[in-house]
């Protein structure tokens, strides 16, 4: 069942096009994350389902109510602000409770969701507290109670994560996605950081220029991403151009520079012989050896950078100037830079952008 | 009824998108209650400057130019038109000269309790304006505190009568009771520099002094400018302490104004000067902006 | 450095010097047995403030002053926040020749505002009163109003306005419960500005009370007649010592509140060390 609703939405700022034409389709009780690098128009698309901005054309439709018109204050969702927005003149309480004035509840019965929020967001013992006195991941849980505490059918949230540092980052991230399987409300996540979308969303889209790139689980944007640009912003990845040689009903086989002659499966639109074709790789999808197997390459090292947890090797076939990445997880080979080494694949992890 | 839903959504969606709209809706208050008391009687004073005046509150309404005529021909305005501005260039370079130092002080080699020396720069300016300046009336005067005060010691035998009732006693009341006015714009624009600055310019060798002049009074010329417009304006209309302290050889533009409104009776002529020292004003703002901007630019 | 720093502290005195001597002598001669000012003091008197609290048509004055003030001070304040509120809120196209046209007073010498006041009221066949005085002082008041709230709004963060529509309120009541409370102390600071401004303000007054005279104009003419002047004086050290009871109140609350939060903050340290 569909959730929410985007209906070829466009949002203008003057001369500005922040969203462009967005359709998209969200789940009851999914996590999804909007990605994309800043200015892309994905907190536009999130003032939108708050309210905040009313669309210029299209409609947004949350639990089968068009919300065209209605203002943020009726609309079922509630939103974590990116500065998280807590009122300096009310303590933890008061900040919590906000939302309650018109909910008809008793003073025993406010104190008492109050009191739910916060051990929900694990903030309990905190009530007394300015906001002057909260650490920023304590801002961060105020906001989330003070959200939560309204019941939303929508939780909305503007990088929630972005001020926090990285430990303190991922060790949110796991709580959130925790909060939000505990609750099972549907979640809309803006964020630009690639790996915190893909580790936490069910679903998400890549935004780019006002308009959604690519819309899936993160294992399909992450292996199958259908555009340069998502394929270049998701990760790390090996963008080569090749020349299609001949093509089947499931299959191209395409000239890559380095690669050689490989068989690629084809999802996308058909290709005509002869036709350029952007082809991709994830450097991890790569392994690199000492010596030779029956379908390895020969390439020369120009470079590597230790990551720690795994090593980035940049190589060259010996016939060309493009380089590719290779990343290996736990070398514990320091090959030097100009060394002979044998890198293979399986063609399976080729795949052809939909350009 | 479904029209008049559609055509109130559609106001309100139009409102709600523009943005300029909505501001100016909100300022509206502001813009009208401010024109209405500044603009309409400018635009009176403007129409009465053109008119003669030809006997109690009648005026001749043919427009003439004749008051502006006056204004700039007559010996008597031109000399009471420069004696206010150099009065008032003066009083606003000695009240800066004067405060830098101190908003200098305050800003750099205070480390604890700096508000209370703002305070205590501060407190002075509670008086009412016009008791400050009778205090340099009761200091210069014929029987005053100085004159008083060397007679008890012996160093003179009769009273000073240079001390008052001239120009120069109006720069240096004036200097006295403008002073706030350049003190806190100044010691604002020197607490906003960012220390590092300093530190660096060090780095790079620059001594005290040096740093002083490439880095500090550069980044505090804004609060500079800013104080010396906002002596040097009011200063030239001032009509308190000319009448007090400045006796007839330190009668200023101000004063001629009031006479024309008061005594004088001649309105027209009143708001033809009032007009012409604004327009005056004005332009040297005009100029010292231009010039200043300039300068801070070659500075960098 | 240190010498600098010396010798800076030695000027620093001297002109605190020149700020503070010419003042403090009013207070002095204000419990000096004598209508003239000069040296010697001739002796002691408490007679100058039993005469301010004899005198009438000073008492008047003080009162016609206060009222004004105070309407000068709420008026120019509400107009500010409306003023401010739109500039700091709002992309608004022309946005700088009208705040322009806002803040000219601030440019225009007080006697030809007073001036150009006077003409209208009286062409428009209106009479002098201590409404004329409050329409100049608003006039004057607006700008300084509108620059000490747009700092203090510039502050506010834009979010917690939406927070507040997002939490269910609307935008009278996030009016009320967030941006009011968090700008409070900026409305406080251009309330007391404004009427302080509108208070020791003799020019526009001058022009404009009619007959019925402001504390400044009361003062100015006594400032003739030396035989009323010492009782000027007299209230004159009164409002300097109300003014300075009154910083320091509010520096006392300030310093207070620091501290409150100081202790606040130490608790919640040690509480987490625990």
């Amino acid at each position: 069942m569909d959730h929410i609703k985007i209906l070829s939405v466009s949002k203008c700022f003057g001369e500005v096009i922040a969203v462009n034409d967005v359709s998209i389709n969200i789940k009851k009780g999914e996590f999804f994350s909007l990605l994309g690098p800043s200015g892309c128009g994905k907190t536009t698309l999130l003032r939108l389902l708050a309210g905040f901005e009313m669309p210029d054309k299209g409609e947004i439709i949350i639990d089968g109510i068009e919300m065209n018109g209605v203002p943020p204050h009726q609309r079922p969702t509630n939103m974590v602000f990116q500065s998280y927005a807590i009122f300096p003149h009310l303590d933890v309480t008061a900040n919590v409770a906000y939302g309650l004035r018109k909910s008809g509840l008793s003073k025993a019965q406010i104190t008492q969701r109050v009191t739910e929020a916060l051990e929900l967001v694990k903030l309990s013992g905190y009530e007394a507290r300015k906001s002057n006195e909260l650490s920023g991941g304590q801002r961060q849980r105020v906001a989330l109670a003070r959200a939560l505490i309204m019941r939303p059918k929508v939780l909305l949230l503007d990088e929630p994560l972005g001020a926090l540092d990285k430990k303190l980052r991922e060790e949110m991230q796991i709580e959130l996605r925790t909060l939000q399987e505990q609750i099972g409300i549907t979640f809309v996540f803006v964020t630009h950081d690639q790996e915190e979308a893909l580790t936490m969303s069910d679903r998400m889209a890549v935004m780019g220029d006002g308009i959604i790139q690519q819309v899936g689980t993160p294992r399909e944007i992450y292996e199958q991403p259908v555009s340069r640009t998502v394929a270049t912003f998701i990760g790390n990845i090996n963008l080569l151009e090749g020349i299609v040689l001949s093509r089947s009903s499931a299959a191209l086989s395409v000239e890559l520079p380095i690669f050689g002659k490989v068989e690629i499966r084809n999802s996308g639109p058909g290709r005509a012989v002869g036709e350029t074709v952007s082809c991709v790789i994830r450097p991890e999808n790569l392994s690199i050896g000492a010596s030779p197997t029956d379908s390895s390459i020969g390439v020369i090292l120009q470079r590597s950078a230790y990551f720690g947890k795994s090593t980035y090797f940049i190589v060259r076939a010996e016939d060309s100037s493009i380089e590719i990445t290779v990343s290996m997880q736990n070398s514990r080979v320091a090959p030097q830079a100009g060394s002979h080494l044998w890198i293979s694949w399986d063609s399976s992890d080729l795949v052809i952008l939909d350009e | 009824m479904n029209i008049y839903h559609k055509t109130t959504q559609k106001l309100r969606r139009k409102l709600q998108r523009s943005e300029s709209l909505k501001g100016y809706l909100l300022l509206s208050p502001t813009i009208l209650v401010m024109a209405g008391i500044m603009l309409i009687p400018f635009i009176g004073m403007i129409i009465l400057s053109l008119w003669t005046q030809i006997g109690y509150a009648k005026f001749d309404t043919t427009l003439t130019l004749n008051n502006f005529i006056v204004v700039f021909t007559n010996e008597m305005y031109r000399v009471l038109f420069s004696r206010s501005l150099v009065v008032s260039a003066m009083t606003t370079f000695l009240t800066v000269l004067l405060a830098y130092p101190m908003a200098y002080f305050v800003a750099f080699h205070v480390q604890r309790r700096k508000l209370l020396w703002i305070i205590l720069m501060t407190l002075p300016f509670w008086t009412s304006y016009l008791l400050r300046v009778f205090a340099w009336k009761v200091i210069l005067g014929y029987n005053g505190v100085i004159n008083s005060g060397l007679l008890w010691l012996g160093i003179i035998n009769e009273p000073i009568t240079l001390l008052l009732y001239n120009p120069s006693a109006v720069i240096i009341t004036l200097t006295h009771a403008w002073a706030a006015f350049a003190i806190l714009p100044i010691y604002v624009s020197l607490e906003k520099i960012d220390r590092s600055l300093l530190e660096a310019a060090t780095d790079l060798g620059d001594s005290p002094l040096a740093r002083f002049f490439r880095i500090t009074l550069p980044l505090s010329l804004p609060g500079v400018v800013a104080a010396t417009v906002l002596i040097f304006i009011p200063t030239v209309g001032d009509y308190v302490t000319p009448s007090l302290v400045g006796g007839s050889d330190g009668y200023m533009i101000a004063n001629a104004i009031q006479f024309q409104f008061g005594r004088g009776s001649n309105w027209p002529l009143g708001a033809a000067l009032s007009l012409s020292s604004m327009a005056v004003v004005t332009v040297i703002t005009i100029v010292y902006f231009l010039v200043s901007k300039t300068l801070t630019q070659n500075i960098r | 450095m240190k010498n600098t720093s010396r010798s800076l502290l030695v000027y620093a005195f001297i002109y605190l010097g020149f700020l503070y001597i010419p003042v403090l002598f009013l207070p002095l001669f204000s419990f000096n047995n004598s209508m003239y000012f000069s040296f010697p003091l001739s002796g002691f008197t408490f007679e100058w403030y039993r005469e301010m609290f004899r005198n009438e048509a000073m008492h008047q004055s003080l009162f016609n002053s206060i009222r004004v003030g105070g309407f000068v001070a709420l008026f120019s304040t509400i107009l500010g926040i409306f003023g401010a509120k739109a500039i700091t809120r709002y992309r608004m196209r022309g946005k700088k020749p009208v705040l322009a046209i806002i803040m000219l007073p601030l440019v225009i010498p007080e006697i030809i505002v007073a001036v150009a006041l006077l003409i209208f009221i009286l062409q428009a066949g209106g009479s002098l009163s201590l409404l004329s005085v409050a329409l100049g002082h608003v006039l004057l008041c607006v700008p300084f109003s509108i620059a000490v709230l747009i700092s203090r709004f510039e502050g506010f963060d834009q979010s917690m306005e939406e927070a507040s529509a997002d939490l269910g309120e609307n935008s009278w009541w996030t009016f009320w419960r967030v941006t009011f409370p968090v700008v409070l102390p900026g409305i406080v600071a251009s309330l007391l500005l404004c009427f302080t401004i509108s208070f020791d303000e003799f020019i526009v007054a001058y022009f404009l009370s009619g007959t019925e005279p402001t504390l400044p104009v009361y003062m100015w003419n006594q400032l003739r007649f030396p035989k009323l002047l010492p009782g000027v004086l007299a209230l004159g050290a009164c409002i300097l010592l109300a003014s300075f009871i009154v910083i320091a109140f509010a520096e006392w609350i300030r310093q207070r509140n620091n501290n409150m939060a100081l202790r606040q903050s130490l608790a919640s340290m040690t509480s987490k060390i625990r």
